[in-house]
């Protein structure tokens, strides 16, 4: 019996004319998540996808890949067979034997019949494919509708699938269906988060991270890198910019007040930040910033660094407080790696008493005694580029 | 690009002889020592030709070496060993505060397990107070363990000394020695030195990494750490590291044949190191020149952070390390420099310097010019 992957889609089901382009994206996404797994066909229809493997395709991999392709809600391994009931029966029977330990379990039959030209109709798919398992399997299963250990799903369609297991995905939208956004990856616990939450609306990331070394050492740097991996195992692709921001920190530690240094080297970065988003096409920079978290990120703090750039900042931590960001981190596995300790490590820079109400005239005439056009256009000159898969 | 490797009391760069020893003893002797036919005869011979060296080196019985997987091994041994094998012999436990952390752990798990755990306080030097051992030393007190040498300062310490002590207190007190800083710089003789127990490792003096020892005593009760096939007396069991042995044996007998030579080249050296940045204003030497062994160097720059100028270092090619990892994190400093009641901004500043007689003294100079450098445009930017 052949074993096909069912996806599920939420949102893009409820498109309109343009469906088609998300669908397409969601195919080509899922294509690309599935490379290492061998060879396979992608069909869908209404609101599924299938996903038929080769002789060499590793389904149990492909489903963990799957389950992290945004816009994909949930998906299943179904036993695939002829719309016919006796052929039905079969795949239960195989599904059923493979769920069942050695404990006793209750079940019940869910049918959906998408093919109206099948004779049985759902009512009557469950009742004779229940009654089958229950005869069968007749020492280890008793029915339960209301709270059963297992449900045995038959979908009847141009052909019939039958499973018992629904892995949860991570929905949202297909990543490139919705423009491309610059983030600002620092190493933390908060910016993977946020590249995360708006990567599952459908955007493409572009990540910018500060290196200062020697302040900051080469380990640092390999851990955001180790951070871009794992976002891009759930939007593909990441192009990492590592700009050298030893210089500009040191001229703000020399030239301006120490409590205005966070904030005018964070409207710095938003700067550098802003001129790879035009580099690179995109149209929007997303931070990790929740409003009164640090010093830099108060009301005040966050009204001098947006006035830094001409682009929407994006920041979807912005209302949640630090355990609702760690309950994200944790899920999406970034938690681990942004705890290491090399980031923040030397806070040479960090003043004593940083500003938490700076006022932007103040910190505009603070600025002018550094040459940041000079400057980052060198940092900027000088970037790397680090392509993550 | 220039390399300059001083950080050698973290490991150090194997010799080209202990590669070849390892591979010729790899391809050779590849039977299992255990095994009853003739190839696994050929590597018992060979396992107890470089098991007598050590007892040679070490002037005791090969009955007495016990091979470990490394230093941290054969100290848990050492202490979880005999801890474990004499119950009833007393549960007070005396160790250095400045112990290497596979000593410092083994002694908080006792502490953790009944045991009552009192750590000796050291000087500005890092020498212990042999009056306060004097005094604490009990008829309940079943093991002191004290290091040779410090990893982070290289202070010697007077292990023979501290053993007089605790055995004219106490002649059933267990007296362990953690040689892993100073086998193969420093003479060591078990029977001079009249200790039961010592460890020791391999990658610390040109030999492979996973390899070291713990001599036992004749007639100290030890129980295993590790239990299966009962190689190693019993008391380490696990098809032995042939090759890793083979060349530690040979790491050793170079050590050994040019320890003088080697001592004093290192410390010309030192010496100099020493000398050019304790001119530089708000440069401390920590490491006492006098008594420390000569192979490790400590010195702060006042008003730098160590993590720091060591990545500024590397940068130009010079490995260095330092002892704490830098951080505003409290309780994250040395804990070696604290117990040596070093002032917190003279430890912030602090990075080790470590030799080996691979190192020259044209590398000395090329580094004492660039630490100048970047020492004083750190200084700059603040």
């Amino acid at each position: 019996m052949e074993k096909v992957i069912l996806a599920r889609i939420g949102e893009i089901a409820l498109k309109g004319l343009n469906r088609k382009n998300f669908e397409n994206k969601l195919a080509s996404n899922m294509r690309k998540a599935m490379k290492d797994c061998g060879e396979f066909v992608i069909n869908w229809s209404q609101s599924r996808f299938f996903i038929e493997g080769k002789d060499n395709f590793d389904i149990d991999k492909a489903v963990e890949k799957l389950t992290k392709v945004f816009g994909i809600v949930s998906v299943s391994v179904a036993t695939c067979v002829e719309n016919d009931m006796e052929e039905i029966k079969k795949a239960a029977h195989h599904v059923v034997e493979k769920k069942l330990g050695n404990e006793a379990m209750t079940f019940k039959v869910e049918a959906k019949r998408g093919n109206k030209s099948f004779h049985l109709k759902s009512p009557e798919i469950c009742n004779e494919l229940g009654a089958y398992v229950l005869k069968n399997f007749s020492h280890s299963v008793k029915v339960d509708v209301n709270n059963p250990d297992f449900i045995v799903f038959v979908e009847v369609r141009e052909k019939s699938y039958v499973y018992t297991d629904i892995v949860e995905g991570h929905r949202g939208m297909p990543v490139g269906s919705n423009g491309k956004g610059c983030l600002l990856l620092s190493g933390g616990i908060d910016s993977p988060v946020a590249g995360y939450m708006v990567a599952k609306r459908g955007v493409e990331l572009v990540c910018v991270h500060y290196h200062s070394y020697p302040y900051t050492s080469e380990r640092a740097k390999g851990k955001v890198i180790d951070l871009a991996e794992i976002l891009a195992s759930y939007c593909g692709t990441i192009k990492l910019y590592i700009v050298p921001f030893t210089d500009i920190q040191l001229e703000i530690n020399k030239r301006c007040e120490q409590s205005y240094g966070t904030i005018i080297m964070r409207r710095s970065m938003m700067r550098l930040a802003e001129k790879i988003a035009r580099h690179t096409g995109c149209m929007a920079l997303v931070t990790g910033e929740s409003v009164g978290q640090v010093a830099s990120q108060t009301m005040h703090a966050l009204y001098c660094t947006d006035n830094a750039v001409n682009m929407p900042v994006f920041r979807p931590l912005i209302g949640m407080d630090k355990t609702e960001v760690i309950d994200i981190a944790r899920k999406i596995d970034t938690y681990e790696t942004s705890i290491l300790p090399y980031e923040d490590c030397c806070t040479i820079f960090t003043p004593k008493h940083p500003k938490t109400r700076p006022n932007l005239d103040d910190v505009l005439k603070q600025e002018e005694r550094v040459d940041f056009e000079v400057l980052e256009k060198e940092a900027f000159d000088s970037m790397e580029l680090v392509v993550v898969e | 690009m220039r390399e300059i490797y001083f950080d050698n009391s973290a490991t150090t760069k194997q010799l080209n002889s202990v590669i070849r020893v390892m591979v010729h003893t790899a391809e050779k002797f590849y039977g299992n020592p255990s095994s009853l036919h003739s190839l696994g005869y050929e590597a018992e011979k060979e396992l107890r030709r470089n098991r007598q060296i050590f007892s040679d080196l070490l002037n005791c019985d090969e009955k007495e070496i016990v091979f470990t997987s490394g230093g941290s091994e054969s100290n848990n041994l050492a202490l979880i060993g005999y801890a474990r094998a004499n119950p009833r012999k007393g549960n007070h436990i005396l160790v250095t505060e400045t112990e290497h952390p596979s000593v410092l752990e083994c002694a908080k798990y006792l502490s953790d397990n009944g045991y009552n755990v009192e750590y000796i306080p050291v000087d500005r030097k890092g020498v212990p107070d042999l009056e306060w051992i004097r005094d604490k030393v009990k008829e309940k007190t079943v093991l002191v363990s004290v290091h040779h040498v410090n990893s982070e300062t290289g202070s010697i310490l007077p292990i023979k000394e501290i053993c007089k002590i605790v055995k004219g207190k106490n002649g059933n007190t267990v007296f362990h020695a953690d040689c892993v800083q100073s086998f193969g710089k420093l003479k060591i003789d078990t029977k001079d030195l009249s200790c039961d127990m010592l460890s020791i490792s391999a990658h610390k003096i040109g030999g492979p990494r996973g390899i070291g020892a713990l001599y036992v005593k004749k007639g100290i009760r030890v129980e295993p750490v590790i239990f299966g096939g009962g190689q190693e007396g019993g008391l380490r069991s696990g098809t032995e590291n042939l090759p890793g042995i083979a060349g530690f044996a040979e790491a050793a007998s170079i050590a050994y044949e040019n320890l003088e030579e080697w001592f004093e080249k290192v410390r010309e050296i030192r010496d100099y190191i020493a000398k050019e940045l304790g001119k530089e204003n708000k440069v401390h030497v920590i490491s006492n020149l006098e008594s420390s062994l000569p192979y490790i160097l400590n010195v702060s720059f006042e008003g730098i952070k160590g993590e720091v100028l060591l990545h500024s270092l590397e940068a130009k090619g010079i490995y260095v390390s330092t002892g704490s990892a830098c951080s505003t994190r409290k309780n994250k400093r040395s804990h070696v420099l604290t117990a040596m009641q070093i002032p917190n901004n003279i430890i912030d500043g602090a990075i080790r310097i470590s030799f080996s007689a691979q190192n020259t003294l044209d590398e000395a100079k090329e580094a004492v010019e660039i630490i100048k450098e970047e020492v004083s445009m750190l200084k700059r930017t603040r």
